[in-house]
């Protein structure tokens, strides 16, 4: 099965709001690119190219042309090897994301099934939400926590100011919230090791995971010794060898699995079925991104077990989209469109 | 798309010559299963490959218990329910060929190998191990002169009750190998881990590597600790078996039998942890028949640089051989799809069991 034609479409939707400020970046338009690969059996699958929010597309966007250049002509049974190969490099790891999900999304449908049948399968029809609340004062995010009480899982985005500014929020949200949520604290790595240690120990609650206090995996395995409380791991764990580190160290709390990041589902896959051998709870999802690669995230989250995935997410909140590949089955959860691959492709995101 | 029906034919062809010894088994005939997943969407083969101490009527009536409640399926439930049965070692094999059967009748509908399936390439070959059975050490030598100058690796089954002559036998190997060749010295779990330590201590050299002296995780661990670090085979039973000799430093080299872990889709996620952790790895299987053969093949080729072999699992068998391809020396690889291939064109010369 020879590709005929591979299509590149820039989709930039908008962030409500102005724009979603975390530690290291304020976004405001989502900066991603949406491809579909046609073949000369006449099934197309799709898929979506997302990136760290702060690679810059202008240096991003020759490469991953370079490298998509040479798909048309290519016999798609070659495909996941050569993807395979792109993933040693950071840059393209969106890239070859986004082309192994139109891969497997055109082999879904070749063979009459959803995504995630092709993922090991699901074992629940939907999986819990999180409700990602921006860097605002703690009224104003306690207030959003009280907007949307059906979301079990809270992430509040810190390390915007002052450690003690943080805290306020952290008690700020941890009173807004019920007993039966969670937290999820996300500094995104903004912390040095001694400032977390000396204040993160300030707030105890069961309700309370922290996430990402320090970017480098060192500080991270010295805090989660220091500190009782769970620590999440995310941005130090992008890759296979470092979920792999993470897993053999068994200091981390939990680990976040983002399928962009580490260059394309089948490596998640691993990752999640790892986590699921070695009891390692772990939320999965990705970057802020369109709906295509949202939904990519929610048909690998949907085959994680029950009491192992703490949250996975509408990756489309934020933004200014109406997706129907993701769906809101019941309050605080998240599914997929029903159909085959990824679902429906909505009218208008190609040409 | 909904699987209609679930058929099993049987697969007995006989080892060559007086059968295949291992410490554990003498293998005279496989006493495995072709199975066919026919859908509303079309039809896949695979092969139910099953540990060679589990055969017979009371194995077959166990997994038809299971594969009886597939017909009526949706077939994206499929692999979540195989899932399920591999939590049961007895069901393992089957888990292997209801997998196969729906890996082959995916890449058949999407024009593409099983190998493209895996994450792999849609053709290529893989280092290939010589496995050798116990044999006297002037005939194992031999056999490595003449038929092994090729092959990357060679295995050679000791027996474990006679620990004087198996050190013989590798000797007897080492004296005769490549400068670029390996050998696996493989016990399959015959020895005591007293027997084994000081067995493992007195030889070393840098083409030898010792697989599984002892029969249980637990003793293989004791015997690495006290030795060298091993290549873990059969006792690896499980995906935290594969997490703990990753995490506990006792493996030199693990062993990813597909079967024995209830399907491709288990092995190939092993395959990159151990690429991840940097632990080289063989791939093979039970000795099968060619379904189960090509399946282990379309894993191997997609594998990284940490693969050390793959075996040819049909290899001491008098079976169906049009489902792999040598095309360099030392050096195997699967015929090429879509699908499993022509292979599965063997189903048609098996005649069903009689109701």
């Amino acid at each position: 099965m020879r590709i005929t034609q591979v299509e590149i479409v820039a989709h930039r939707p908008r962030f409500r709001g102005g724009g979603y400020a975390m530690s290291y970046v304020v976004q405001e338009v989502l900066a991603a690119r949406l491809i579909r690969l046609t073949t000369d059996t006449g099934i197309t699958g799709v898929g979506e190219i997302v990136r760290r929010p702060m690679i810059d597309p202008a240096e991003a966007e020759p490469q991953e042309d370079r490298v998509l250049d040479p798909l048309t002509g290519m016999d798609m049974a070659d495909l996941p090897a050569l993807v395979a190969g792109w993933r040693v490099n950071p840059l393209l790891r969106g890239v070859a994301f986004a082309v192994e999900l139109a891969f497997w999304d055109a082999t879904a449908r070749a063979a009459g099934l959803p995504l995630w049948a092709l993922l090991g399968g699901r074992k629940s029809d939907a999986a819990p939400a999180y409700n990602s609340i921006g860097g605002k004062t703690p009224d104003s995010m306690a207030a959003a926590v009280r907007a949307r009480p059906d979301h079990p899982v809270i992430q509040a985005k810190l390390g915007m100011g002052a450690i003690e500014d943080d805290l306020d929020r952290v008690r700020a949200v941890l009173a807004a919230m019920s007993p039966d949520q969670l937290l999820l604290a996300d500094f995104n790595g903004a912390l040095d090791r001694e400032t977390a240690l000396r204040h993160l120990p300030q707030i105890q609650d069961p309700r309370l995971i922290w996430e990402d206090p320090c970017a480098a995996y060192e500080d991270m395995d010295a805090l989660a010794r220091a500190l009782e409380a769970p620590l999440m791991y995310d941005m130090c764990v992008q890759s296979l060898p470092e979920a792999v580190r993470a897993l053999c160290d068994g200091v981390a709390g939990s680990l976040t699995i983002k399928p962009p990041f580490m260059g394309g589902l089948s490596v998640a896959l691993t990752v999640r079925d790892m986590c699921e051998a070695a009891g390692m709870p772990m939320r999965i999802d990705g970057p802020w991104s369109g709906e295509i690669a949202a939904a990519a995230d929610v048909h690998l989250a949907l085959g994680a077990p029950e009491d192992l995935l703490i949250t996975s997410g509408d990756l489309t909140d934020p933004l200014e989209l109406t997706p129907t590949l993701v769906t809101h089955p019941a309050p605080g959860m998240v599914g997929v469109a029903d159909g085959t691959g990824l679902g429906p492709i909505p009218a208008g995101l190609f040409p | 798309m909904k699987i209609l029906s679930v058929e099993t034919r049987p697969c007995r062809p006989a080892f060559f010559g007086d059968g295949y010894k291992m410490s554990f088994v003498m293998q005279r005939a496989l006493d495995h299963r072709y199975v066919r997943l026919v859908t509303e969407g079309g039809t896949g083969t695979g092969e139910i490959s099953r540990d060679p101490t589990w055969a017979g009527a009371a194995q077959d009536a166990m997994e038809d218990a299971v594969l009886d409640a597939l017909p009526g399926m949706d077939l994206a439930d499929l692999p979540a329910q195989l899932t399920a049965w591999r939590a049961d070692k007895r069901l393992t094999g089957a888990a292997f060929g209801v997998e196969l059967a729906m890996l082959d009748l995916l890449s058949q509908r999407s024009g593409v190998p099983v190998s493209s399936l895996l994450g792999g390439p849609g053709s290529g070959q893989a280092p290939e191990c010589l496995s050798l059975g116990c044999v006297a050490p002037e005939a194992l030598a031999q056999t490595i002169r003449t038929r092994g100058r090729d092959y990357p690796v060679i295995q050679a089954k000791l027996a474990g009750d006679d620990l004087e002559q198996d050190l013989a036998r590798v000797d007897a190997a080492l004296a005769v190998l490549g400068p670029h060749q390996e050998l696996l010295a493989d016990f399959n779990g015959a020895l005591t881990s007293d027997q084994a330590i000081p067995v493992i201590r007195s030889r070393e050299h840098p083409q030898l590597i010792w697989e599984e002296p002892c029969n249980r995780f637990e003793d293989n661990v004791i015997v690495a600790h006290a030795s060298r670090p091993l290549m873990l085979d059969q006792c690896l039973t499980t995906p935290e078996h594969f997490a703990r000799a990753v995490t506990e430093g006792v493996a030199s080299a693990l062993v990813i039998k597909s079967d024995a872990v209830g399907g491709l889709s288990v092995g190939r996620g092993l395959a990159q942890m151990c690429e991840a952790a940097g632990i080289r790895y063989r791939i093979d299987g039970w000795w099968c028949g060619p379904v189960a053969a090509a399946g282990v093949l379309n894993l191997a080729i997609g594998a990284g640089p940490g693969l050390i072999s793959v075996m040819e699992l049909t290899d001491p068998i008098d079976s169906d051989k049009r489902h792999f391809q040598r095309r360099i020396p030392g050096h195997v690889g699967p015929a090429g799809g879509p699908g499993l291939g022509p292979v599965t064109q063997v189903w048609d010369r098996v005649a069903p069991v009689p109701a």
